[in-house]
């Protein structure tokens, strides 16, 4: 979980826009470095496709390396979906509870900063067990072994280090969309209705529940691309793994705008061609929804809501365990440090300053969010609305944007503040869709019919339920903002970039260490983890409802 | 329907499985349980390879594997043969008549002496060829020619002048012209360019003829700013011969045999191309090189410079075909997608990206391991490599070594140091002039606390200005860190503490000193900084003074405008150590920037740079050393040392400490290196020479050689053709002969 962006403002055309938005970002960032118009328009008619200040070591240009993660990324989507679908089906029979686990376990698999948990597995796995890497072990001439299993076997191994990190993120994503969505609907009167009628479980499942939820899921799976193509640049660059992620923090390292832009230009084609590819799994349409008729769509809302509540209990409780353990951990630590000394000093320093980062990141969202939901209804954007291009915005890698901006030589932006950014445009996003569904409720009209005033029919119906999406939208986006911060750091800045400190560069200098300890990894990032998992509980005690 | 949920649910499963076992064969196959060879990990990039200018160490090492000198360093620090089965010295003395009968007379003169007077003399053999008369004589030593030109003073040999010839402009391109017009150039007998702006001519003939018309033609151009200068005049040049015969089975990897041409055309390639080989200073001293044969290389050097046969040490010999090919322009560029061949033990079968794989040349029992090199990885690729033992040998961090050496599979080593850092002392400071208060500084200077504060585990100490390890180098005990001792020293020097500042004091001052140190240099700015500090408990009030290198080396040593200097050198394999501390150097101007001035030091100079038999070396170097020590007109700081990383588990083939260790050491056994009884080797007899040698190629006019009694005297050869004088020739010794 780096960023999603909302599923529910997706906009027509999504490869199209993706595709176009990274050209301008690309063509932004060049413009910005001082490069020239001519330059520039070569770069958008796709012309430079340079791998100057890329990993010498892979002459395929950045086309072939992106071709390759693309592969890459679908293969870990389908494995992941199948796991997924695997998951799901185990604790569907357990009812909503157990769909809720699935849904945390879900979480914990995707929420854990990648970096930090793909070194504290290469660490075990080689430093312990002595295990290879392909990618990470020298150059060996294909022929060496005896026999043909062992050339298949280092063949796919080489692929299948980086899908297998892929997967396991990305079956977290998919297993949490997947058993919240399905913990989250009130199907159960449908479920009878059904039943009642003969019809099989597996049936109802397939040819009545899954086309009513594919919708849903076919626009968080086209969103799970965006937090995986941020996911593939640690990984990659982990394994040494020539693909876009491992040429992109290449050209990160380097500073070159040139090679940024062309990564982020080819990022473009990569999301494009991943939302493309999953809007063709389209099943067949069954007529499902219209059994929901009126009476029954009232029905359900009622249990959604005592659904809800569960929901809130829940996150409640597991929040509550989380902090316990964290002021368990926190409370031993100060009063007998002995007990931790070989996990070495807490690293205080760098948990303050994180969070004065994540307090200027917040703050900046906080700002700029509601301010493009204002201007969103003025005249001159409320005509440009039909264009969607606040949502085409939200849709795009933009956090990929974020960094290549903070990242090049002569940066526009420094990091925190690219994140604050981002954080207002999807804020922005998601306050124009809550405010949407006010109006929609038909309280507000009803309030103005019975001779209330626009402020206090406003005040009395929409802004509890407004606040509520807005202090749960800033939470979730905290938590992945957060994550991107971490991200961010634990790659490390290019020299002369500040070495201010941070979990992330702690976790990146501890990584060093990982082959013969992984205790200061582990101090340094499991903070950073439940950090993310309490912040991402909170949202949604706030908002139990929403599906992030 | 099911059969897809049922595939959709396995996938994951499935895939685990796979996955599972991939990386359980992968690591199986990896470990290389039969021992194909050593995996090395580099840091940084591939190396060039170069084989003339190395980047560092490792490289170095590389290319000490492919490529053979024609006289290398053995593993146990002794001259050992590389591409030449023997080497020897000999003297070639030249005279010139006033014409042929007489050179013809003065040969058959000496030729007609007793057999027991030429053994006397070491002469070998008298050939007169025109108006010259060549001695050959079987030693360098200068003082058996001087019998000889005695008993030729009667026959009058012409003078030879030494003249030098300085200016503004290219000297080749107007010496050129010069020859073009000149009606004495028969009288120039050798030409030697130092530069280009610099030339010395050596002339004999009727006297001042040839001087007075190269004098007119450059003053006739005033443009050229040319300044003649006479150097000297003798009757004989005396020129030292060194003289390699090749193995018979060295070979190219393209099974073409080594021969002396080739070694001539490297040696011609790197003083054409000015590339800063060790030693390089012997070659500018080569006057001609001659290839007689094909396993026969003749060099004549225009000074007695005994330590000129260490610039053939570690030098690598390259195909001349190769370096016709790649003309020293281009060389780089060539170098970035070829390796340049070589006569090494090793030979390159693969080269991609950052990966270098080298097999043995020769497969001998036991065969030498295949060795693997991989650059470009970073420090955890690196690591994991070795965690994984997939790579062998890897050259860590320096932040790394104190984690590495409590790892079991981890064998700390190092290669010999190749430099060393030393504060280099004004000796003409009123402080420093005195010996005693330089050997407190000596004393009081925590070297060890330096290392550990720097380079930690990278630094080591040697006192001695000669290269370590060497078989001249004198055992020298390291002077410890005695700050008692060092304040007793400065109490005799009468510079005494001043209660209250702390410093030391006499009544013209305190005692004060200037450090000089490299701009931007962290590392030399950090030294300074320590420096300062354990002088300062000293007594010594330090001002450090950063300046960029060449402001340093023009402005402040050159100039002798300094009071401390910290100064990094290369430790060279040569024993000649004039240049650094002869009191003709210690002018402004001369490398000796500590401006020592020392008879006895001079002495001991003067003689080893004259020694041409390396087993000589060691008790002058020994003696030597001993007086610089007693001088101390440099603080040595330490050494460098590259620490690498090696699996404790390796095999290694033969034993070796681990601060010696190299790639050389790792690969192949010191077998390899010690075919030869001695150090120091000697062309085999003549007789020997026939059996093993092939016949010339073209006719050589047989030399005069002494008669045995019961063999008549030869007729003398007919007179050859006038030698006409080459377009970039040689000699000039600027000692005069006795007698003359």
């Amino acid at each position: 979980m780096i960023l999603t962006p909302p599923a529910h403002a997706r906009p027509s055309w999504l490869p199209l826009r993706i595709f176009i938005g990274s050209g301008l970002a690309a063509a932004l960032l060049l413009l910005a470095h001082g490069a020239s118009v001519v330059e520039t328009l070569r770069l958008l008619i796709g012309l430079p496709v340079t791998s100057e200040a890329l990993d010498a070591a892979h002459p395929v240009s950045i086309l072939g390396h992106s071709a390759q993660t693309l592969l890459l990324m679908l293969a870990a989507g389908l494995v992941g979906f199948s796991g997924a679908v695997l998951v799901t089906s185990l604790t569907a029979p357990f009812g909503s509870t157990g769909l809720r686990l699935a849904s945390l376990l879900g979480r914990l698999m995707a929420a854990i900063p990648a970096g930090a948990a793909a070194w504290i597995w290469l660490g075990w796995w080689i430093g312990d067990r002595s295990g290879t890497v392909e990618t990470l072990m020298p150059v060996r001439p294909l022929g060496w072994e005896a026999n043909f299993s062992d050339i298949l076997a280092r063949l796919w191994w080489r692929e299948a280090a980086p899908l297998l990190w892929l997967s396991l993120t990305c079956m977290g994503l998919c297993l949490h969309t997947l058993a919240a969505t399905l913990a989250n609907a009130s199907l159960a009167d449908l479920q009878h209705g059904l039943v009642g009628r003969g019809l099989a479980r597996s049936r109802i499942r397939l040819q009545h529940f899954t086309p009513l939820f594919w919708p849903l899921w076919q626009r968080r799976l086209e969103a799970i691309g965006f937090p995986l193509l941020i996911v593939v640049i640690p990984v990659e660059q982990i394994l040494a793994y020539p693909g876009w992620g491992g040429a992109t923090f290449a050209a990160m390292q380097s500073g070159s705008p040139q090679s940024i832009a062309t990564c982020i230009y080819a990022a473009g084609a990569l999301m494009a061609a991943w939302t493309l590819l999953v809007g063709l799994l389209r099943p067949h349409t069954s007529p499902a929804l219209a059994v929901l008729d009126a009476p029954r769509r009232a029905a359900l809302d009622h249990r959604h809501q005592r659904d809800a509540r569960q929901t809130r209990q829940f996150g409640i409780l597991v929040n509550g365990l989380s902090a316990l353990l964290c002021a368990a951990v926190l409370l031993i630590w100060m009063l007998r440090p002995s007990a931790f000394a070989s996990l070495g000093a807490f690293p205080q320093a760098a948990w303050q300053a994180d969070l004065n980062t994540l307090l200027q990141i917040l703050g900046i969202a906080l700002l700029l969010g509601p301010l493009l939901t204002a201007l969103r209804h003025t005249a001159i954007a409320t005509s440009l609305r039909r264009f969607a291009l606040l949502e085409s915005l939200a849709w795009s890698p933009i956090v990929l944007w974020a960094m290549g901006l903070s990242f090049g030589s002569g940066r526009v932006v420094d990091p925190a503040t690219a994140l604050g950014l981002v954080g207002g445009v999807i804020l922005a996003v998601e306050l124009e869709a809550c405010t949407r569904r006010a109006q929609a409720r038909g309280y507000l009209s009803a309030a103005r019919v019975l001779g209330a005033s626009p402020w206090r029919a406003w005040r009395t119906h929409a802004l509890p339920s407004w606040l509520q999406e807005l202090i749960g939208t800033l939470i979730w986006l905290a938590a992945a903002l957060w994550s991107a911060w971490f991200l961010i750091q634990g790659l490390g800045l290019p020299e002369g970039f500040g070495t201010d400190p941070s979990l992330g560069g702690e976790m990146a200098r501890a990584a060093g260490d990982a082959l013969q300890t992984r205790t200061p990894l582990l101090t340094n990032s499991l903070p950073a983890a439940l950090s993310i998992l309490c912040l991402w509980n909170l949202s949604r005690i706030i908002l139990p409802s929403d599906d992030f | 329907m099911r059969l897809l949920r049922l595939s959709l649910a396995l996938l994951p499963v499935i895939a685990g499985v796979v996955t599972w076992w991939a990386a359980r064969t992968s690591t199986q196959v990896r470990k290389d349980p039969e021992g194909h060879g050593l995996t090395i990990m580099l840091p940084g990039a591939m190396p060039l390879l170069n084989p003339f200018w190395q980047s560092g160490e490792i490289e170095r090492q590389i290319v000490d594997l492919l490529h053979q000198p024609m006289v290398r360093i053995g593993q146990e620090g002794h001259l050992q043969p590389g591409l030449a089965a023997g080497w020897g010295w000999s003297q070639r003395v030249t005279c010139w008549f006033a014409n042929a009968d007489i050179a013809r007379s003065a040969a058959e003169h000496l030729q007609s002496l007793d057999a027991d007077r030429w053994i006397e003399w070491q002469l070998d053999e008298v050939n007169p060829q025109g108006t010259e008369l060549s001695l050959k004589f079987a030693s360098p030593d200068p003082s058996h020619p001087d019998a000889v030109l005695r008993e030729l003073a009667s026959f009058d040999p012409l003078p030879i002048d030494f003249i030098r010839v300085s200016a503004q402009d290219q000297m080749r391109a107007f010496h050129a012209h010069f020859l073009k017009t000149s009606v004495e150039q028969g009288q120039i007998r050798r030409t030697w360019f130092d530069a280009d702006h610099t030339a010395e001519f050596v002339i004999s003939g009727t006297p001042g003829n040839a001087v007075e018309e190269m004098r007119q033609y450059y003053e006739s151009r005033p443009d050229i700013g040319a300044q003649l200068t006479l150097l000297g005049r003798v009757a004989a040049l005396r020129e030292p011969v060194l003289e390699f015969r090749l193995k018979p089975d060295a070979t190219w990897p393209d099974k073409t045999p080594v021969t002396s041409a080739d070694a001539a055309a490297t040696a011609r390639y790197v003083i054409d191309s000015g590339w800063p080989v060790p030693n390089h200073e012997s070659f500018r001293q080569i006057q001609s090189l001659d290839t007689p044969q094909p396993d026969r290389l003749r060099i004549v050097y225009r000074d007695f410079l005994g330590a000129a046969l260490c610039g053939w040490v570690d030098f690598p010999i390259l195909p001349a075909s190769w370096l016709e090919r790649n003309p020293p322009d281009t060389l780089l560029a060539s170098l970035a997608t070829q390796v340049a061949p070589g006569a090494g033990d090793y030979q390159v079968t693969a080269r991609r990206g950052d990966a270098l794989i080298l097999d043995p040349k020769n497969v001998e029992s036991p065969t030498p391991p295949r060795l693997r090199f991989q650059a470009g990885a970073n420090d955890f690729v690196t690591q994991a490599g070795f965690a994984t033992r997939t790579i062998d040998v890897f050259w860590p961090p320096l932040d790394r070594l104190a984690q590495l050496r409590q790892n079991p599979d981890a064998r700390i080593v190092s290669a010999p140091p190749r430099s060393r850092l030393m504060v280099v002392w004004n000796t003409h400071h009123p402080a420093l002039k005195d010996a005693r208060v330089r050997r407190a500084f000596l004393l009081g200077t925590d070297r060890s606390a330096l290392i550990e504060d720097l380079v930690p585990g990278a630094g080591g100490l040697h006192d001695g200005v000669f290269k370590p390890d060497l078989w001249y180098t004198p055992a020298t005990p390291i002077t410890p860190h005695d700050p008692e001792a060092a304040a007793e020293l400065l109490d005799a020097a009468g510079w005494l503490t001043d209660v209250t500042t702390g410093l030391r004091k006499r009544p013209e001052g305190t005692l004060k000193i200037n450090l000089l140190t490299t701009a931007g240099n962290e590392q030399r700015e950090a030294l300074a900084r320590l420096l300062a500090t354990q002088w300062n408990k000293l007594g010594a009030e330090v001002e450090i003074q950063a300046v960029s290198w060449d402001e340093m080396i023009d402005q402040k040593l050159l100039t002798r405008e300094f009071d401390a200097a910290i100064l990094g050198f290369d430790f060279e394999t040569s024993w000649d150590q004039l240049p650094l501390w002869h009191s003709s150097q210690a002018r402004p101007g001369g490398l000796n920037f500590s401006g020592l001035s020392d008879r006895q030091t001079d002495l001991l100079l003067e003689t080893l740079r004259t020694t041409f038999n390396p087993d000589a070396v060691p008790a002058i170097a020994e003696d030597l050393q001993k007086r610089l020590t007693q001088l101390s007109p440099v603080l040595p700081l330490f050494t460098d040392l590259q620490p690498a990383v090696l699996r404790s588990s390796l095999k290694l083939p033969g034993p070796m400490p681990d601060s010696r260790l190299t790639l050389r050491a790792l690969a192949l056994p010191p077998e390899a290196d010690k075919p030869t009884p001695a150090p120091h080797m000697r062309l085999p007899e003549k007789e020997d020479e026939n059996l093993t040698t092939p016949p010339p190629t073209a006719p050589i006019p047989p030399p005069m050689r002494l008669p045995s009694d019961d063999e008549p005297v030869p007729p003398p050869p007919p007179p050859p053709p006038p030698v006409e004088p080459t377009a970039d020739p040689p000699p000039a010794p600027k000692e005069a002969a006795p007698g003359s």
